[in-house]
């Protein structure tokens, strides 16, 4: 289901959230869908499965997954997520905004096109 | 759970190991680092209770191990240098072991079988070193062992059999909570599959942590500030490489915290980028003034 | 809270019987083959021979009884090593010896499973043995449940203590290119020591020897010498049918092995497994097995050295004996260390302490020794203290006799250099003078010294003539020829044979004396009358009756001797009680009669036996010759 890069240099719980957090914002896994054991992950991947705990605890307390002992993780509502996901793309839009400013985009020029943007929508 | 309290070891007029100490907390994925010569094959088979120690203590579960029958039964050991009777063959092994060990289980050892494409009725003395390790593999993990003791378990392993054998164990830690200590000359490997690890070098211990807190508690950051703009004292920067007018710096400490302290100095360029276990070690290390090289491979 | 510890691995246990299948299966074919294969062939051809099955019995049970005995040692000791190899070999490479220390199994558990795995096989097979060989004794009509249950004791109590034996040696060391020459050296050190030791020593004090007597104590010190030595066979009056004995020396032997296990436990159970490969394996014998080694390599190296020299002489200086002391301490000490350290670079500053305290001891010890420190080569017990002495076998107590083998003594004590320094390939002939003193107090003093005559006798040491006067004195021949019980009349004296012997040995037949050389024999009266009336007279006279002249080779005169007398005296007065040995006491004496013995050579006369002299028959002959 999902994928691990053992060359990149980010922490593997960190791939394991991003990757589960991509599948849930894009709508390939929905509200009450079941996420894998952590026992099929680990075993799957050959990854620890203390990790990919602390992957399923991080993405609950940040609202993505619900577990039920005994049962398993589930996909929350999207709703919840929509916070994430805004907070991410203002993230990019800050990035995008200051390096056009060093290529010397105005302030207003941005804001118009914000508005137009708008208008166009 | 392993404890190593304060173990020395000496062989002769040798001292293997000083001092040393050790916890594998239960159900962790414990991996023992080291070069060649520093210890790692002694500690291990004090712990086994292969060697007493001289001075110190090994506790299992909060009991002596050596020549005890009720805790070693709980465990399982691979070296690196597997143990089989002349003439056997694993199905000959299978018995011996079955025999010896309660929780032996014929089901997972059914089981197992498809995992390892090996001819039962071999004698093991004629398999690769490769095909002995997978055997002793499989035997081991039919024993349903609560602790794994692996001495450079995957040494001489394709990647495929490597991914193989890290599955089933991986398996096996999910399900059960085994405990495994795993020692290595190779981090890399290590990375994915422990969550704590511990360096070893000349008999002694290093460094020992869970790979969270290491993660957590130190960060690379890419950073441009202009010329006027001091970093803030009390950063604890371990290392600072420039290259022009870009800063590349190591700090120990939460990662949130410097994000916003070095934010609130207005950069004109800041990147905050993820360290290979490798490189924390490295870094880590850098000030205590060993020879970096010869442990990290 | 600890869990109770096994004391017993049935899987272990069973693997190690039938890993090792090759030892018992060897072992049982061989006893197959010694013991009722054999029987079986010896019977069919012997029973032939007897009619009565009581004799075919004692045959075989006497042959039965030797196989066990000497076969017992032989085999036993042998395979109690392949098996000791085999079960505990795993302590000897890195590899398996942290395979089986990594298992659930205790060292209690090992312990008492290898040493059962090593045991019960063979008695198993022993005790198969000796059922099959009942059968076969029983299928010739000689079955004897006895003998088959003793041969079975006597064969597992042997295997016993030599495994537990092995056993014990396997744990000193790590490797089994030092266990089987150790076993095989502590079966026999204490004897070889002795021997090379005593050897060594009386090359250094002039006197001493070693004693019969604490030969006979060490040698149970080397079992399989023991095991000879105190076993055997004896047969009981009213049968005879031999039996074993020696079931004591038996049972201590095993007895001991059992503490030997003990103690093999006790080691075991702290093994160091990384001992695996180390020649000793216990620390605390490292300076043991080196201290050993020196003094060890030390006295075998001088012995052999004089040995190849060939060094004739009954002594050796001071200086080369020191020298060769010090050459083979060196040897014996650098070698353990490199044996210890598994290098050759043991040659540093560090170990030459060792090495010097050693070889200090050893000459210092040497110099001591030769120097005669405590008097042991000048001295001489004085008279007062003297129970009875005895100058080469014959015993005396009479004081003023006591006091001439003293003055003996004292003059060959005196001679001391002379006979150091005489060299054999210059000499006739070597005699060894032995003086055993027996003192009021219980105490024994035991010389012995080489003395060498010359063809030249002037150049011979006048003591032997002196010694050899001295034991053909009427009282001593008398002591020397008396058996120990009184003969007091002619129920004493049960016979005498008298063999028609022409001098210097052969028979009349052969010179075709006219005579048939048949023995003529009397007895009772005329026995004693003999004995009595005439032997004994003509000895006091100092006749040449009964003289022992192999003191002194040139004094052997074969011209005066005739006929040879067989006398066979009995003591009425002793009953043996006991259920072993002879029932009454007997005494056998050979005596030579002589041409100057008058009275009896009278006697014989009257009783129409021929007597031939030197005389008659080289006159009668030419091709006589002396022999």
């Amino acid at each position: 289901m999902i994928s691990i890069n053992h060359r990149d240099s980010k922490p593997i719980y960190d791939q394991v959230k991003n990757e589960f957090k991509k599948l849930i914002v894009s709508s390939v896994m929905l509200a009450d869908d079941k996420l894998p054991s952590v026992r099929e992950i680990a075993s799957a991947l050959a990854i620890n499965p203390n990790t990919i705990q602390r992957a399923y605890r991080e993405l609950e307390i940040e609202g993505y997954i619900y577990s039920l002992p005994g049962k398993g993780s589930f996909v929350s509502d999207f709703r919840e997520i929509g916070n994430e996901k805004k907070a991410a793309l203002l993230a990019k839009f800050d990035e995008a905004v200051s390096e056009l400013r060093f290529l010397g985009v105005t302030s207003k020029e941005l804001q118009g096109r914000i508005e137009g943007g708008k208008k166009n929508d | 759970m392993i404890e190593v309290k304060n173990v020395t070891k000496r062989f002769v007029d040798f001292k293997a190991i000083t001092s040393l100490s050790i916890t594998v907390p239960k159900g962790s994925i414990y991996g023992l680092v080291g070069p060649n010569g520093s210890g790692k094959s002694t500690i291990i088979r004090n712990i086994m209770g292969i060697y007493r120690p001289d001075e110190g203590e090994i506790l299992i579960d909060s009991e002596p191990v050596f020549d005890n029958e009720a805790v070693k039964t709980r465990m399982a050991y691979i070296p690196d240098d597997i143990f089989y009777f002349a003439q056997a063959n694993i199905k000959d092994m299978m018995k011996f072991y079955s025999g010896i060990y309660p929780k032996f289980s014929m089901e997972r050892f059914h089981r197992l079988r498809e995992a390892f494409e090996l001819d039962e009725k071999m004698p093991i003395r004629r398999m690769s070193k490769g095909m002995q390790k997978q055997a002793a593999f499989w035997l081991s993990m039919s024993l349903s062992p609560e602790i794994l003791v692996l001495d450079e378990p995957v040494d001489g392993l394709d990647p495929v059999m490597r991914r193989q054998i890290w599955s089933i164990i991986m398996s096996d830690v999910a399900e059960y909570g085994t405990t495994v200590l795993v020692s290595s000359h190779n981090l890399r490997e290590l990375e994915d599959v422990c969550d704590h690890v511990g360096i070893l070098d000349h008999g002694k211990m290093l460094l020992e942590r869970s790979l969270s807190e290491l993660q957590d508690n130190i960060v690379k950051v890419q950073l441009a500030l202009s010329d006027d703009i001091a970093l803030p004292k009390d950063l604890d920067v371990i290392n600072t490489t420039t290259s022009g007018r870009l800063k590349t710096l190591i700090i120990r400490g939460n990662a949130e915290n410097i994000t916003g302290t070095l934010n609130a100095l207005s950069p004109f360029f800041m990147d905050v980028l993820p360290l290979t276990l490798e490189e924390i070690f490295i870094y880590e290390l850098g000030g205590a003034d060993y020879e970096i090289k010869n442990i990290i491979l | 809270m600890k869990s109770k510890t096994s004391s017993f691995n049935l899987t272990i246990f069973k693997k190690s019987i039938t890993r090792f299948w090759p030892i018992w299966a060897a072992y049982f074919i061989f006893w197959l083959i010694a013991l009722p294969i054999s029987t079986a062939s010896d019977l069919s051809h012997k029973i032939r021979f007897y009619d009565d099955l009581s004799h075919v019995l004692s045959y075989s049970a006497e042959q039965v009884f030797t196989m066990s005995k000497d076969l017992g040692i032989a085999v036993g000791a042998i395979t109690a090593i392949f098996a000791a190899i085999a079960l505990w070999g795993f302590m000897y490479s890195s590899k398996s010896a942290s395979g089986y220390a990594s298992l659930p199994v205790s060292r209690r558990s090992y312990f008492v499973s290898l040493t059962l795995a090593g045991t019960i096989p063979v008695i198993v097979i022993n005790f198969v043995i000796s059922s099959i060989l009942f059968l076969v004794m029983a299928s010739y009509g000689i079955g004897s449940f006895a003998i088959a249950m003793q041969v079975f004791a006597i064969i597992t109590l042997i295997y016993l203590f030599f495994y537990f034996f092995a056993t014990f040696c396997a744990q000193l060391t790590g490797t089994a290119f030092v266990l089987v020459p150790l076993y095989a050296l502590l079966n026999f050190v204490v004897i070889a020591l002795y021997v090379i030791g005593s050897t060594f020593l009386s090359r250094l004090v002039y006197g001493l020897t070693a004693t019969d007597s604490a030969l006979q104590w060490l040698s149970y010190l080397s079992p399989p010498v023991g095991m000879i030595y105190g076993t055997g066979m004896i047969t009981t009056a009213g049968t005879n049918v031999p039996m074993f004995t020696g079931w004591g020396c038996l049972i201590t032997y095993a007895v001991v092995g059992i503490i030997f296990a003990v103690t093999a436990y006790l080691i075991f159970r702290r093994r160091r497994m990384e001992a695996a490969g180390d020649v000793v394996a216990v620390n605390i014998l490292k300076p043991v097995f080196k201290y050993c080694m020196t003094l060890g390599c030390a006295i075998v190296f001088c012995a052999l050295m004089i040995f190849v020299l060939n060094d004739t002489t009954s002594s050796s200086d001071l200086f080369t004996i020191m020298l060769l002391l010090a050459i083979g301490a060196i040897i014996g000490y650098y070698i353990s260390e490199m044996l210890i350290k598994k290098s050759f670079r043991v040659f540093k500053k560090r170990t030459a302490p060792g090495i010097l305290i050693s070889l200090a001891v050893i000459l210092l010890i040497t110099a001591a020794i030769e120097l005669d420190f405590i008097g042991y080569e000048k001295y001489v017990p004085s008279i007062s203290d003297v129970e009875r002495v005895s100058l080469n076998g014959c015993e005396v107590d009479e004081a003023d006799l006591i006091e001439e083998v003293i003055d003996v003594h004292k003059a060959i004590i005196a001679d001391k250099e002379r006979n150091e320094a005489a060299n054999y390939g210059d000499g006739y002939f070597i005699y060894y003078q032995s003086i055993h003193y027996y003192l009021k107090n219980g105490k024994t003093v035991f010389r012995q010294y080489r003395i060498i005559s010359y063809f030249d006798d002037a150049n011979s040491p006048e003591i032997l003539t002196r010694i050899n006067e001295f034991l053909n004195k009427p009282e001593m021949i008398l002591s020397g020829i008396l058996p120990s019980f009184e003969i007091a009349g002619p129920e004493n004296v049960a016979s005498v044979s008298i063999a028609c012997e022409i001098p210097s040995g052969g028979t009349a037949s052969e010179y075709d004396m006219p005579t048939v050389d048949r023995l003529f024999y009397y007895s009772g009266e005329d026995a004693y009358e003999l004995w009595n009336d005439c032997i004994l007279p003509d000895i006091e006279d100092g006749c040449g009756i009964g003289k022992n002249t192999s003191y002194y080779y040139p004094l052997q005169d074969f011209t005066t001797t005739t006929c040879v007398l067989y006398f066979e005296f009995v003591d009425t007065e002793f009953v043996n009680t006991a259920s072993s040995g002879p029932p009454v006491d007997r005494g056998l004496q050979t005596l030579c009669i002589t041409t100057d013995a008058a009275r009896t050579l009278e006697w014989l006369e009257a009783h129409d036996i021929p007597v031939y002299t030197y005389e008659d028959i080289s006159a009668a002959y030419e091709d006589f010759e002396m022999r």
